[in-house]
C-alpha cells in the first residue's frame, strides 16, 4: 500500500513535490501517537479483546463485552481488530517515523541536514541490527574462548580438529562450492532461456514453486523422491522406482555415504535456483535495449551477446546472488538435520552446532562453530565490496 | 539514457531482448520444457498426495494414482477436510498475517533507507559499517536466539506480536540492505546529481526517485522475506510460544500431526495450503517486477 | 564421580519399575478399583450434582492428607489458590498430550488452579533451552533425558524438589527412578512416567497359523527366526531412522538389552560412567550378539543399510499386510508407547485403530526372551518433572505429579506406566500392554535405565547414534573401528 502511493507521487510535478507541508509533519505526529497507542494494544496480551469490549461497552452491550472479558464471545472478531491495528502499528508506523524525523531534520541548515539525514536513514537498522545481532555475535565469540565456568580456554577450539569435526568441515564445503555453482548457474541459465519464451511468467512459476512451500512440505517432497523399500516391496520412492525399473536394486538415497551428500545438495539447488532466476531475470531485464541493438548491430551472434555483453553487465547482481546463496549454504541446517539428521558422515557445521547448544550442553563448542561460520564467511565480504568500490569508481 | 527522473517513455518499453524467432526454436522449447518439468515433477508428487486415500501413500508411488485414476477409493478430500477442520486454523490463519505482514514490510522500509544511505549519501565510516551489516548476515539465528529472549524478559515482549516483527525485521535486514544495495547503487549517478541541482534534500530524492526504480529490487526481497517469514517455525516458537492465541500456521499445523506422526497425509495437504498464500503474494509482485521494468531500463 | 553411585543406572535386586506389581489388588485402596473402572462417568455424575458431593475418591485426585504441604492447601475447601495460572511445557502431543490432559484434568476442577499445557513437540528441547537461559522459563517441564536435568541443575536454573516435598517420601514411592536426578541432598526433577523396553510386539493369529510358539530363550528366537526364513518372510523389523532427529536408538535399545541380559548390571553400570570402554570384551560381545542376529542374511528385509533407513514410524507397517494373515515382518523390540498410535491405520487416519492389542487379539507383546540363567534384567526409561518457578501454586501441581494419582487419568484412559510404586496393580489390570509391562518388570532380576540417555548426551544421543548407524550399514563388519570412534568421542574428565 505504501509502496503504490510513493509511486503514484511520481507522476505530479516537480515543483509542487519538493515542498514539503508542516501538515506532513503534523500529520505523521498524529500517525505516531495513534501508533504508539496501537503498540500498547499489542504489548498487552488481551489488547483485542479489551478494544472490543470497550466498544461494546459505548454502544452498551454491556452483556458482550463481559463474556469478551471471560474469554468467551466474539473472540474472533476481537483478533480481526488486533489484526488491523497490527497492520497499521507494523506497516504505517515504520514509515510516519521516517517521514517525521526527516521532516524535522529537513527544516535544519542545509549543512547541518546533510550531516545528520544519513544517520537518521540507517540509525533503525543500526539500532536493530545492534541488538539482535551484533550483541549475540560478540557473546558467541567471547563464549567460544570460555569454558563451562566462564574461564579462558582453547578447548572448544581444539575439538575441532578431531575426526568427527575435521568430517563435518569438509562437507560444508562440498556443500558451499556445489550448490553455491549448481543454483547460480542453473538460475542464470533459468532466466536466459526463459526470458525468451512467450509465457514467461507461467514457466517462472514452476520454478520459483519450492520457494513457496515450507521446509516440513519441501522435506516430504523429497522424501516421496528419495524413499526406499526393501527390495522385495514395491517402491513409492521416485527414483528408486525408476532404477529399479533397470533392475537395479534399491538404493537408500538419504542415508548412504557418500550418494546422500548429492542427494541433499539437489534439494538445496532445487529450492536456489528459483531465487537466482528472480533476481538474475531481473537484472537481465535492465540491459538497455540500446546496447543490446549496438552489439547486434556489430554482427554479435546471440551467444556472444549473452556471454561478452549481457554476463558482464549483470556481474554486480551475479555476485549478489552468488554471495547470497554461499551463505546461505554455509549455514545450512533444515535439509541435512530433517532429511538424515546428519548421522551418516553427511553432517554440517549448522546442525553439529545446534547439537551441541541444544542436545549435548556444550556451548562453547557451538560457539566456537559459529565463530568458524562468521570467520569463513569474511573473505567472501571482502570480494564483494571490492566489487562495490570498483563500481563506485566507475 | 536521461537524466530525467520519470524514464516512462513507452517507446523503450520492452519485457524481452531476443529476437523474435527464437521463440520457435525447437531445441528452446524442449529444454524449458524439461526444466519446468524436473522443477514440478517432486511437487506433482506431493500435490498428488495430498488429494489420495491415506492408506495407499506408503503402498504405491504417487504416479500409481494417476494411471489408476478411475480406481474406487483412490481419491479422497478427507486430507483437507481434517487439516481445515482442525482447532484454531481460522486464527492461527489470522495469526500469520498479523505476524507476516508487518514482518515483510518492516525491514523493506528500514533497509530501503539505509541501503540508499550507504549507497549514495556520503558519510564518515560508511564502508566499515556497511561491511559489518553485510557480514552479519552470517551469524546463525540459533546463537541468536537465547540473548535476544534474555532482552525480552525484561522487556515484556515475550509472547507478543512486537517483539516477533522485530526480531523477524533484525533477522531479515542484512539481506535486505545487501540486495538493495547492490540495486541502488547502479542507479545512474546523473540521477542524483540534477535532483540534487533542483535542491531536492535527500529524503525528497529517496521518496521521488530512488523508491519508484527499486521496485523490482523491492518486490524480490519482499517476496522472500514473506516466505521465511511466512513458513518459519522455530523463531515463532521460540518467541511467541504455542498458545492458542498467538499460535501461526506452521505451529498449528505441527501441533496437529505431532512429532511422531507419519500423518503424510495431513503434512501434504498441509503443505499445500500453506504454498496458496505465498504463491499469490509472487503473482501480485510479479506485476510489481514488471511495473519496475516499465520505470525505467537500469543501465 | 562422587555422585556416580546414586545415579546408578542398574539397580540390582528385584527392584521394580512398576511398582504393586508384586502386590496383590486387595492390598491398596479398594474404593479406587470398585469405582475407577469408569472414570469418565463418574466424574460427571458428580458434576451434576452438587460441587461439594464429589468425592475424592471418584476423581483423579489423592486423599488429604496426602504427606504434601502445598497440595494438602490447595485441595483444600476454600480453594487458596484459585484462578492462579502454572505453566508446563512438554514434548507430548497427539495421544500423550490426550493423556496428560485427562491426568490434570480434576486438579484443576478441584483447586481452581489453571495449568497451561504447552506441547512443543519435537522442537521441545530447543524451545525449552532457549526459554530456561532466556529468562522466560515455563514454571515447570518434562524431559526425557535425566543428563539434561543434571545439566539444568548444574546452570542453577531448577528448583530442588527436596526443598518442599519430603525426600524419603519421595525416595520411598520411587524406589528405582528418583535416584536418576539426584545429587547428595538435591533432587532435582520428579520422575513421570515410566516405559518398559524390554518387549517384543508380534502378530499372534499368523503365530498361531504357523505353528510358531513365543521364544522364551535366545536360542528358541534363533530357531524362531530360522524358521520364519525358511518359510520366505523376514523375522525382525528394526529401524534405526526417522525424521526430524537422527533416531538410532532402536538399535542401541538392541545393545543394551543384550548387555542387561548376559552380564552382570555392574557392567552396565560401569559403561555409562565410562569405567569400561566400549571397546571392553564385554561390551563388544554384545554388539556381536545383536549383529549376529540382525544382520544375517535374510533376518532383516533389506539387511543393516535397510535398518539405517528404515523410519520408526512405519518400519512395523509389513507385519499387518493381510490384516495381519501374512506378515511381511514378524517381530519388533519396542516400548510400551508405541501401539496403537503407530498402527497403520491409526496412524493414518485418526481414530481408533481396528487392530487389536492382546494375548488373543491382532498383535501381542513378549517378553524379550532371556539369554543367560543368571542375569535377567530388563531396560526401562523414565521421563522426569523438572520445577523452574518456586511458588505454592506451583508447588502444588508438582506435588500432585508425584502423588499416585497425579497419572491415575492418563493411566485409565489412554494408558502409561507411572514409576511411582504405590500405584495399585489394578489401575494396570483392564490394560493388556501395561499388565505385560508389569509382568516383565516384576520378572526381571534388575532394572536397567537406558544407558545411552545416561551417557553425556554428546555419545549418547551423539556418536553413540552415528556410530551404530554406521556399523548397521556396513552389516556389522566394522565392529572394532566404530568402537574405538565412540571411546574417542567421550568428552574430557
Amino acid at each position: 500500500m505504501a509502496l503504490a502511493g510513493v509511486g503514484g507521487q511520481d507522476r505530479k510535478p516537480k515543483a509542487a513535490a519538493y515542498g514539503t507541508s508542516p501538515w506532513v509533519l503534523v500529520a505523521s505526529l498524529i500517525g505516531l501517537v495513534i501508533a504508539a497507542f496501537g503498540v500498547m494494544a499489542l504489548v498487552d496480551k488481551h489488547g483485542g479483546v479489551n478494544i472490543l469490549a470497550w466498544f461494546y461497552d459505548q454502544i452498551g452491550r454491556a452483556t458482550d463485552a463481559t463474556a469478551l472479558r471471560n474469554g468467551g464471545g466474539d473472540q474472533f472478531y476481537a483478533k480481526l481488530i488486533l489484526a488491523v491495528v497490527a497492520l497499521y502499528v507494523g506497516v504505517g508506523g515504520v514509515w510516519l517515523v521516517f517521514t517525521g524525523a526527516s521532516t524535522i531534520v529537513e527544516r535544519f541548515p542545509a549543512k547541518l541536514r546533510d550531516t545528520v539525514l544519513p544517520w537518521i536513514f540507517i540509525a533503525p537498522a543500526l539500532l536493530l541490527l545492534g541488538i539482535y545481532l551484533v550483541y549475540p555475535a560478540v557473546g558467541t565469540v567471547i563464549r567460544s574462548f570460555q569454558d563451562k565456568q566462564g574461564a579462558f580456554t582453547l578447548d572448544n577450539w581444539t575439538v575441532l580438529t578431531t575426526g568427527p569435526f575435521l568430517e563435518i568441515l569438509r562437507n560444508n564445503v562440498l556443500w558451499l562450492f556445489i550448490t553455491t555453482a549448481g543454483s547460480v548457474g542453473l538460475g542464470l541459465l533459468v532466466a536466459a532461456l526463459f526470458d525468451r519464451i512467450r509465457r514467461e511468467s507461467l514457466a517462472k512459476i514452476f520454478v520459483f514453486t519450492p520457494l513457496a512451500i515450507s521446509l516440513v512440505g519441501a522435506t516430504v517432497i523429497w522424501k516421496f523422491v528419495y524413499a526406499q523399500q526393501p527390495p522385495s516391496q514395491p517402491q513409492f520412492g521416485l527414483l528408486n522406482a525408476i532404477w529399479t525399473a533397470f533392475g537395479n536394486k534399491p538404493i537408500a538415497w538419504a542415508t548412504t555415504f557418500p550418494i546422500n551428500l548429492p542427494a541433499e545438495m539437489i534439494i538445496m539447488i532445487w529450492l536456489q535456483t528459483g531465487f537466482a532466476m528472480v533476481v538474475l531475470s531481473a537484472a537481465i531485464k535492465g540491459v538497455s535495449v540500446e546496447v543490446l541493438e549496438a552489439a547486434r548491430l556489430d554482427g554479435a551472434s546471440e551467444r556472444q551477446i549473452f556471454f561478452g555483453v549481457i554476463i558482464p553487465l549483470i556481474r554486480g547482481s551475479i555476485i549478489t546472488v552468488t554471495t547470497t546463496i554461499a551463505i546461505a549454504t554455509l549455514k545450512i541446517f533444515d535439509i541435512v538435520w530433517s532429511m538424515s539428521g546428519g548421522i551418516n558422515h553427511d553432517s554440517v557445521v549448522a546442525v553439529r552446532m545446534f547439537q551441541e547448544m541444544f542436545q549435548f550442553f556444550n556451548d562453547g563448542h557451538a560457539a566456537a562453530l559459529a565463530t568458524i561460520l562468521f570467520v569463513a564467511v569474511l573473505p567472501v565480504m571482502f570480494l564483494n565490496l571490492r566489487n562495490f568500490r570498483r563500481q563506485a569508481a566507475m | 539514457m536521461t537524466a530525467d527522473a520519470k524514464p516512462m517513455a513507452a517507446a523503450r518499453v520492452r519485457t524481452r531482448f531476443w529476437r523474435a524467432p527464437l521463440l520457435n526454436s525447437l531445441p528452446l522449447r524442449l529444454s524449458v520444457l524439461v526444466i519446468c518439468l524436473l522443477w514440478t515433477l517432486p511437487t506433482a508428487g506431493l500435490f498428488v498426495t495430498s488429494f489420495r486415500n491415506p492408506q495407499l501413500i506408503t503402498k504405491t508411488g504417487w504416479w500409481d494414482a494417476i494411471f489408476n485414476a478411475f480406481a474406487p477409493g483412490q481419491w479422497t478430500l478427507s486430507n483437507y477436510q481434517n487439516v481445515l477442520g482442525g482447532d484454531n486454523m481460522g486464527t492461527a490463519f489470522l495469526n500469520s498475517l498479523i505476524v507476516t505482514i508487518p514482518s515483510t514490510v518492516i525491514p523493506i522500509t528500514i533497509a530501503a533507507f539505509a541501503a540508499y544511505a550507504f549507497a549514495w549519501i556520503p558519510f564518515r565510516g560508511r564502508g566499515i559499517i556497511f561491511t559489518i551489516v553485510v557480514a552479519l548476515l552470517v551469524v546463525p539465528l540459533q546463537m541468536a536466539l537465547i540473548p535476544i529472549l534474555k532482552i525480552y524478559s525484561g522487556a515484556s515482549l515475550y509472547g507478543t506480536f512486537v517483539g516477533i516483527w522485530l526480531a523477524h525485521t533484525a533477522f531479515g535486514l542484512p539481506l535486505a540492505i545487501f540486495l538493495l544495495y547492490n540495486f541502488m547503487s547502479q542507479l545512474p549517478r546523473d540521477l542524483f546529481e540534477s535532483s540534487s541541482i533542483d535542491g531536492a534534500s535527500a529524503f525528497q530524492t529517496f521518496i521521488r526517485i530512488v523508491l519508484p526504480l527499486s521496485i523490482p529490487a523491492l518486490g524480490a526481497f519482499a517476496i522472500f522475506q514473506f516466505l521465511w517469514v511466512w513458513n518459519d517455525l522455530l523463531v515463532a516458537l521460540v518467541f511467541l510460544g504455542v498458545g492458542k492465541d498467538v499460535q501461526v500456521m506452521p505451529t498449528a499445523l505441527y501441533n496437529m500431526i505431532g512429532p511422531r506422526g507419519g500423518a503424510w497425509h495431513l503434512l501434504t495437504a498441509g503443505a499445500f495450503l500453506t504454498m496458496i498464500v505465498p504463491l499469490g503474494v509472487f503473482l501480485a509482485l510479479q506485476r510489481a517486477f514488471v511495473r519496475g521494468i516499465l520505470a525505467g531500463s537500469v543501465k | 564421580m562422587a555422585n556416580l553411585p546414586r545415579r546408578m543406572a542398574v539397580l540390582s535386586a528385584a527392584l521394580v519399575v512398576i511398582a504393586g506389581a508384586c502386590t496383590p489388588a486387595a492390598s491398596t485402596a479398594p474404593s479406587t478399583g470398585a469405582t475407577g473402572a469408569a472414570p469418565t462417568t463418574a466424574a460427571t455424575g458428580g458434576a451434576s450434582q452438587a460441587p461439594e458431593a464429589t468425592a475424592a475418591a471418584e476423581l483423579n485426585l489423592p486423599k488429604v492428607p496426602t504427606g504434601y504441604t502445598e497440595l494438602d492447601k490447595a485441595l483444600g475447601a476454600d480453594k487458596p489458590y484459585n484462578g492462579l495460572k502454572v505453566s508446563i511445557q512438554t514434548q507430548w502431543t497427539g495421544g500423550e498430550a490426550d493423556g496428560f490432559a485427562a491426568a490434570i484434568k480434576d486438579f484443576q476442577a478441584a483447586t481452581g488452579i489453571a495449568v497451561q499445557v504447552d506441547s512443543i513437540g519435537s522442537s521441545h528441547e530447543t524451545v525449552l533451552k532457549t526459554r530456561v537461559e532466556g529468562g522466560s522459563p515455563p514454571d515447570m517441564s518434562q524431559i526425557a533425558q535425566p543428563t539434561a536435568v543434571l545439566a539444568y541443575a548444574k546452570e542453577g536454573k531448577l528448583i530442588d524438589v527436596a526443598g518442599f516435598m519430603d525426600p524419603a517420601k519421595l525416595n520411598s514411592e520411587f524406589p528405582t527412578t528418583i535416584g536418576l536426578t539426584t545429587e547428595g541432598s538435591h533432587i532435582w526433577s520428579i520422575p513421570t512416567k515410566a516405559d518398559v523396553k524390554s518387549m517384543i510386539w508380534y502378530p499372534v493369529k499368523a503365530f498361531a497359523a504357523k505353528g510358531y510358539t513365543v521364544p522364551k530363550t535366545w536360542d528358541e528366537l534363533v530357531t524362531l527366526a530360522d524358521k520364519i526364513v525358511a518359510d520366505g518372510s523376514h523375522p525382525f523389523c528394526v529401524s534405526a531412522g526417522g525424521p526430524g532427529t537422527a533416531t538410532g536408538w532402536e538399535l542401541t535399545d538392541w545393545v543394551e538389552e543384550v548387555l542387561l541380559k548376559t552380564e552382570d548390571p555392574q557392567v552396565t553400570n560401569d559403561w555409562v560412567s565410562h569405567k569400561i570402554t566400549f571397546q571392553d570384551p564385554k561390551i563388544k560381545a554384545a554388539f556381536d550378539k545383536v549383529g549376529s542376529l540382525l544382520f544375517k542374511q535374510g533376518y532383516v528385509d533389506g539387511g543393516g543399510s535397510q535398518i539405517v533407513n528404515n523410519d520408526l514410524k512405519t518400519v512395523m507397517d509389513p507385519m499387518f499386510d493381510g490384516d495381519t494373515s501374512t506378515p511381511g515382518c514378524w517381530m519388533q523390540k519396542i516400548p510400551v508407547w508405541y501401539g496403537p498410535d503407530f498402527f497403520p491405520d491409526k496412524r493414518t487416519n485418526g481414530g481408533d485403530s481396528k487392530y487389536t492389542i492382546g494375548a488373543d487379539g491382532d498383535i501381542g507383546i513378549m517378553p524379550f526372551p532371556t539369554i543367560s540363567d543368571q542375569f535377567k534384567g530388563a531396560e526401562g526409561s523414565a521421563d522426569s518433572f523438572m520445577v523452574f518457578a518456586d511458588r505454592p501454586e506451583v508447588r502444588a501441581f508438582a506435588e500432585f505429579l508425584a502423588t499416585p494419582e497425579g497419572l491415575e487419568g492418563w493411566i485409565k484412559s489412554v494408558g502409561v506406566l507411572s514409576p511411582n510404586a504405590k500405584v495399585p496393580a489394578e489401575w494396570y489390570a483392564n490394560n493388556y500392554k501395561l499388565s505385560v509391562a508389569n509382568q516383565i518388570a516384576s520378572g526381571a532380576t534388575a532394572i536397567g535405565f537406558d544407558a545411552s540417555d545416561l551417557m553425556p548426551p554428546a555419545v549418547g544421543q551423539g556418536s553413540f547414534w552415528t556410530g551404530i548407524s554406521d556399523w548397521a550399514n556396513n552389516n556389522g563388519s566394522n565392529t572394532d573401528a566404530v568402537l574405538k570412534q565412540i571411546d574417542e568421542s567421550w568428552p574430557a574428565q
